[in-house]
């Protein structure tokens, strides 16, 4: 085929925003933040970003500082009243972020550290701002987060800044392990004993946030004021055992292609591991053509192109549309079930492949 | 600008990959599809340019289009073909021109102390066998790390090879300093993950050894959002 690029991702924002729908009312009265780091999760952060918006998102996650600049940057010059924007929160801080961008562009902050409340606060002198922070502490992650040890220098660091002005305790978050029920069980009384601890010291919290999308789902002692919800709102479902179906969710990416050649009963399909698609044998994969399901060929995925078996009498020809994953409607599986055949999750594809491929936004008006 | 992590893309490398290729065969083809497998089509294109080329591959002929458009938005004089022989001819060269010309780094946003007996990470695959720091580095599956990357492969930091722990979440992941090296590692340093020109640093045969796959993966793996520089 010569046609101009025949592989395309689409992005379907009428999912999005259903998905978002559904959220919200199974986490209410908790508030949602659609979280859009790594490129909104493959799907386009500036497109995703701006359904959510449209679709009155009280919070958007960027995770970083340049991320949020670009989206206040864009905002401002379509001159959305800064009332009207979802708050900015990010928390993967670099040494050399410009906090002073950060703090006068009202992005939220999420610090573990008392030289990050030092720089933050040096900052919001600077500007003459208020800098809104968010306290990390570590439940039982390992990663960033405050530990038990360390969590009470922060706190009165942080209370030092808030008695002084230059600082708003805006949360005291946290992020579940997944270890275990148990575990989890175990972090959130930890977490809520910490907070309760720094209320004690002094700080003065507007929220609490401690559920990503798996224990927002789930367990409803876990959602408090505020869930942070990624994979989800994109229709990838992450509780082992559901679904995006069984949730009432629809996944919003897809991805298209055209056969390029049949010979022998194996289509070939140009899409390959340059492309994000995962290697290795990939038992179970399938695409959908024509509505219906075929297998992938099981080690047949290269650099540029993998192989579909077709049985005998399948009606399948070089230049047939292929469905490869998307939310089921051309008889392909979802990108979960691509996942649970790569020995991944669907997280780690989309964000391969999303911004690998040219990406297509449909639904964006309503 | 902040930046969590970079890939660099070693010119003299990739010079003396081609001299051997020439020796090999009189035109050596090259894959600018997929960005030149990562490595930037327009730049590898220009270096061919310089070399004296006159023709690189795009491996799928619905891509031809829009690179030559980019070529051309550059002012690259290169032709590009698709035809099936020049299209398998540069699939082999392709793997061993890249896989040791890149290196890969990011930048240590944390070090945390804790005790032996600490789980790390989503499920908490690896516990902290003794007391030790951790080193976080604002790198993860988003940027091209395979998830499964805990356990099995390495980062050059402080001059150490040091274990990758845990799941790779989507943004970072979390490297086991040991407290010997507590001292020596401060924030905001690089830590290597994988490169041909610093010293101890693992390879990416290492990695690809580690992952179960094949190194041209590990490198063409690595994101199209994720900073390049080439030196």
């Amino acid at each position: 085929m010569t046609e101009l690029h025949c592989s395309e991702l689409i992005v379907d924002h009428a999912a999005i925003r259903r998905n978002l729908a559904v959220l919200r009312d199974h986490v209410a009265p908790a508030e949602l933040m659609l979280v859009v780091k790594a490129d909104a999760y493959g799907h386009g952060l500036r497109e995703v970003a701006a359904t959510g918006l449209a679709a009155a998102v009280p919070w958007l996650g960027v995770l970083t500082v340049p991320n949020g600049l670009l989206l206040r940057s864009l905002w401002f010059s379509d001159e959305v009243p800064t009332t009207q924007q979802p708050r900015l929160f990010a928390w993967l801080l670099d040494p050399d972020d410009d906090l002073e961008h950060a703090v006068a562009g009202g992005i939220e902050l999420g610090v573990s550290t008392i030289e990050q409340i030092a720089r933050i606060r040096a900052a919001a002198s600077a500007v003459g701002r208020l800098a809104r922070v968010h306290l990390k502490f570590d439940s039982g992650l390992a990663r960033d987060g405050a530990t038990a040890a360390e969590w009470p220098e922060l706190v009165a660091a942080a209370v030092a800044g808030q008695d002084e002005g230059d600082l708003a305790l805006v949360a005291a978050w946290s992020h579940l392990a997944e270890a275990s029920e148990d575990e989890d069980a175990l972090a959130r009384k930890r977490y809520l004993d910490t907070v309760r601890a720094a209320e004690e010291a002094g700080a003065r919290f507007e929220l609490r946030h401690l559920a990503a999308s798996s224990a927002s789902w789930l367990r409803p002692d876990f959602r408090l004021d505020l869930v942070r919800i990624g994979a989800h709102a994109y229709g990838i479902p992450v509780p082992e055992g559901l679904t995006a179906r069984d949730m009432g969710l629809v996944p919003a990416l897809s991805l298209r292609s055209r056969v390029t050649e049949v010979r022998d009963g194996v289509a070939t399909v140009p899409l390959g591991w340059l492309d994000g698609l995962p290697a290795g044998r990939l038992d179970g994969a399938a695409v959908g053509i024509a509505g219906q399901r075929y297998p992938v060929r099981p080690g047949s995925m290269a650099a540029a192109e993998f192989q579909v078996d077709l049985p005998a009498g399948a009606r399948v020809a070089a230049g047939d549309e292929v469905w490869v994953f998307g939310a089921g409607i051309h008889g392909e599986p979802t990108v979960n079930e691509w996942a649970d055949a790569a020995g991944t999750i669907g997280e780690e594809l989309v964000c391969r492949i999303g911004v690998r491929l040219p990406r297509r936004h449909i639904g964006g008006d309503a | 600008m902040a930046v969590l992590a970079r890939r660099i893309v070693h010119r003299s490398v990739l010079l003396q990959h081609w001299q051997r290729l020439q020796a090999d065969r009189s035109t050596p083809l090259l894959d600018l599809d997929a960005d030149a497998w990562g490595l930037g089509a327009v730049d590898v294109a220009s270096l061919l340019a310089e070399l004296g080329a006159r023709t690189a591959v795009v491996s799928r002929p619905d891509r031809v289009a829009a690179v030559a458009a980019d070529l051309t938005t550059h002012g690259v004089p290169l032709a590009l073909t698709a035809d099936e022989a020049s299209v398998a001819a540069a699939a082999t060269t392709m793997p061993a021109f890249l896989s040791d010309a890149v290196s890969l780094q990011a930048r240590v946003l944390r070090l945390k102390r804790v005790p032996a007996g600490t789980g790390v990470s989503y499920g908490h695959r690896y516990v902290t066998p003794a007391d030790t720091v951790l080193a976080l580095l604002g790198i993860g599956y988003a940027d091209g790390i395979d998830r499964a990357a805990g356990g099995h492969c390495e980062v050059l930091i402080a001059g150490q090879r040091r274990p990758i722990v845990g799941r790779v979440a989507m943004n970072v992941l979390v490297v086991d300093l040991g407290l010997a090296l507590a001292d020596e590692v401060s924030l905001g340093d690089w830590g290597t993950l994988f490169g041909p020109v610093e010293a101890g640093a693992p390879t990416v045969a290492d990695w690809a050894t580690g992952l179960g796959t094949q190194p041209a993966a590990v490198v063409t793996a690595l994101s199209p959002t994720l900073q390049r520089e080439w030196r």
